[in-house]
């Protein structure tokens, strides 16, 4: 993708109400509301009529966000240019900003992940989350490890003796 | 038949009741503890209730009852400061208070605002028990004959207001309402128990549950969007050069306390809704109404002392079917209810009769409540803004385990975290798209409502929608919504 053609999607994007991406979240939901409306219609009926199905106010609401998805690709295609999105997706993927958004995700889902599946005591992992992410966002090392440490174990004493709530 | 007039003669026991010092500083310490656990997402005022349940069963009665008032009406007052100072509400009754206290706060006015929200708070907690005390009879009756079509109607009411949540794009709003609405749906519907896109996972047949969407909507979402950017924003108090006074602007927006405490009463009454509403309806009430309707989104008081002044009134309105008919108007009164039947006292029509006094007791709890949260409030208003004024880098990751802990407290199921981190994640992306995440947040709320009162009202009438719409509130309810849907779409057209 040639530097112009990515300097040209992010001013033509600059102006837009709806940008390309709306385009793509058009017909993902427009997939998803498909899928709803079919999945309702085959729900049972329990021997009354469709107004007792569990899949009535599923079959109004995926019809509605049909409508609103098509709505919406309507008014992308309207005014944008569409052979801009693969620029789009260049730009998107050299973002920093993106970058630092995965890694956050990411340290967010490790941290439930071994929450979940694993038995290191809360404190600990606890402790190691906040302490990752604290020096990911260059909070001086001392400060991060007091904070982390104590933070982790405030909560912690908090919630069991307190709240009684057995912690993960 | 009886006398729901009759309490009123007791009115002396209970403020002399009331005024026990132990009971004083029974409600006095639970407020502090609602207040600290309010600011926290993910704790509720009804899972922090239904915590101190177990605690208060060797309490005496009136004791046990006046822990439990102090933490649910200073609870919901509290989740307003973190919807001010971070833009994650502490409780789903604060979600609209961050619409503009958080802008407020992003411009140095967070002090400001957080006093406003005390203020507006203590007063709709007064109005509203107040006047629905005096109004227990007529209130109990409305009450009573409120059916399901009834909260379908008002459910369907508060779908309108996603477009209006949405600022430029009305379309996005209904788009993220709709998509709020479908996901509540996920799980075992209550009228069959037939499992709806669980894909025979029994965690899913649980349904999504409407506080893990929302501390991820407006928790995880908020700390993945500010901290995805080299340089977050920082929260600066800017000196105005003399002392706020909030007088002069509750006295500018008396019309709006007035009408959102009515709100947040009206919205009580309905069993089953409760205060996550009520702040909505306020607050869309508040934006329609006003003649400065170009300051809302951008930091505007009044819509700030309306969602914060019904939350509050909604106390009030609430507890009236649970003490008068035995049906519980929200989460937190359900838990009350469990209180109070653990101590031996039946809420409905013959409490009044065989407790005497009781429930005059529990409304004047509640003004207590709010006096003391009010005074607390203020005291600490200094600390509150500069505690949750620190440097975003470090208060956000801390906030995240906060929001962990509290979607898992709520059920004990990690499920609920894997959840917390699906909407965290989707709202972020709804964010960096301009889709605002309020109206799926009042979708989750509306979906379950909408479900399963208009299948149970369209059962029991035979599937006939006439029976169902010529009775006197039905017949209101629907001039109600066609004038919002014909005032919504005028909005629309204007704003696109």
């Amino acid at each position: 993708m040639d530097q112009n053609r990515i300097e040209k999607t992010q001013v033509h994007e600059d102006k837009k109400p709806y940008s390309l991406w709306d385009f793509v979240i058009g017909i993902v939901l427009g997939l998803i509301s498909i899928f709803v409306i079919i999945n309702s219609a085959m729900m049972p009926t329990f021997g009354r009529g469709l107004y007792s199905s569990p899949g009535l106010v599923p079959l109004i609401a995926g019809i509605s966000l049909l409508s609103l998805s098509m709505m919406l690709v309507f008014k992308v295609l309207k005014e944008n240019e569409i052979s801009l999105l693969p620029g789009k997706i260049v730009l998107l993927a050299k973002s920093i900003e993106t970058h630092r958004f995965v890694i956050i995700s990411l340290a967010t889902m490790v941290y439930i992940l071994l929450l979940d599946i694993t038995s290191i005591h809360f404190i600990i992992l606890t402790t190691l989350f906040l302490l990752v992410l604290f020096i990911y966002f260059k909070v001086k090392i001392v400060l991060s490890t007091i904070l982390a440490i104590v933070t982790a174990s405030v909560i912690y004493g908090f919630f069991t003796q307190v709240f009684t709530i057995p912690m993960p | 038949m009886i006398n729901l007039f009759s309490e009123f003669s007791h009115i002396g026991t209970a403020v002399s009741m009331a005024l026990d010092p132990m009971v004083l500083l029974t409600l006095l310490v639970s407020v502090i503890l609602g207040m600290s656990v309010g600011v926290i997402p993910g704790l509720t005022a009804t899972m922090t209730m239904a915590l101190l349940l177990g605690l208060t069963y060797g309490l005496e009665t009136n004791l046990a009852i006046a822990a439990l008032i102090g933490v649910y009406v200073s609870a919901i007052y509290a989740g307003g400061i973190t919807a001010t100072m971070i833009n994650i509400p502490g409780t789903p009754a604060a979600a609209a208070t961050a619409i503009e206290g958080f802008e407020l706060a992003k411009q140095g006015k967070g002090k400001q605002s957080i006093m406003l929200t005390t203020i507006s708070s203590v007063i709709g907690a007064f109005i509203g028990s107040v006047v629905c005390y005096i109004l227990i009879p007529f209130a109990a009756y409305f009450a009573l004959h409120f059916t399901s079509w009834h909260t379908f109607i008002v459910a369907v009411i508060g779908v309108l207001i996603c477009g209006s949540l949405a600022g430029s794009s009305p379309l996005k709003g209904w788009i993220s309402g709709i998509l709020g609405i479908m996901l509540s749906l996920i799980g075992v519907e209550e009228l069959f128990g037939h499992p709806r896109f669980s894909f025979g996972s029994c965690n899913l047949m649980g349904g999504l549950g409407m506080l893990p969407a929302m501390v991820g909507l407006f928790g995880l979402a908020e700390v993945l969007h500010v901290l995805k950017k080299e340089k977050p924003y920082m929260i600066v108090s800017v000196p105005s050069g003399k002392r706020f006074n909030p007088f002069p602007l509750l006295k500018k927006y008396f019309n709006t306390i007035i009408r959102s405490s009515f709100i947040g009463m009206g919205v009580g009454l309905i069993p089953g809704i409760g205060e996550s509403l009520s702040c909505w309806v306020s607050y869309d009430t508040a934006r329609r109404r006003s003649k400065e309707k170009e300051k809302f989104g951008k930091g505007h008081y009044e819509g700030v002392i309306a969602s914060e002044t019904a939350n509050n009134a909604t106390a009030g309105g609430a507890l009236i079917p649970m003490l008068t008919l035995g049906i519980p108007g929200s989460g937190p009164t359900a838990i009350l209810m469990g209180a109070m039947l653990l101590h031996g006292l039946r809420p409905g029509p013959l409490l009044m009769k065989d407790f005497p006094g009781e429930v005059s007791y529990i409304f004047l709890l509640i003004i207590l409540s709010a006096v003391f949260m009010g005074v607390f409030g203020l005291v600490a208003l200094k600390s509150f803004v500069k505690l949750l004024s620190i440097d975003r880098r470090i208060l956000l990751p801390i906030i995240v385990v906060f929001c962990v802990i509290g979607c898992y407290g709520s059920k004990l199921l990690l499920f609920d975290v894997w959840v917390l981190l699906f909407f965290g994640i989707l709202g972020a992306l709804m964010k960096a798209n301009d889709y605002p995440v309020a109206p799926m947040v009042l979708g989750v709320i509306l979906g379950m409502l909408i479900d399963t009162n208009l299948r149970f009202a369209l059962v029991a009438s035979g599937g006939s929608v006439a029976k169902l719409t010529f009775d006197p509130i039905s017949i209101v309810l629907i001039i109600a919504f066609i004038l919002s849907a014909i005032y919504t779409l005028k909005s629309v057209k204007k704003t696109e």
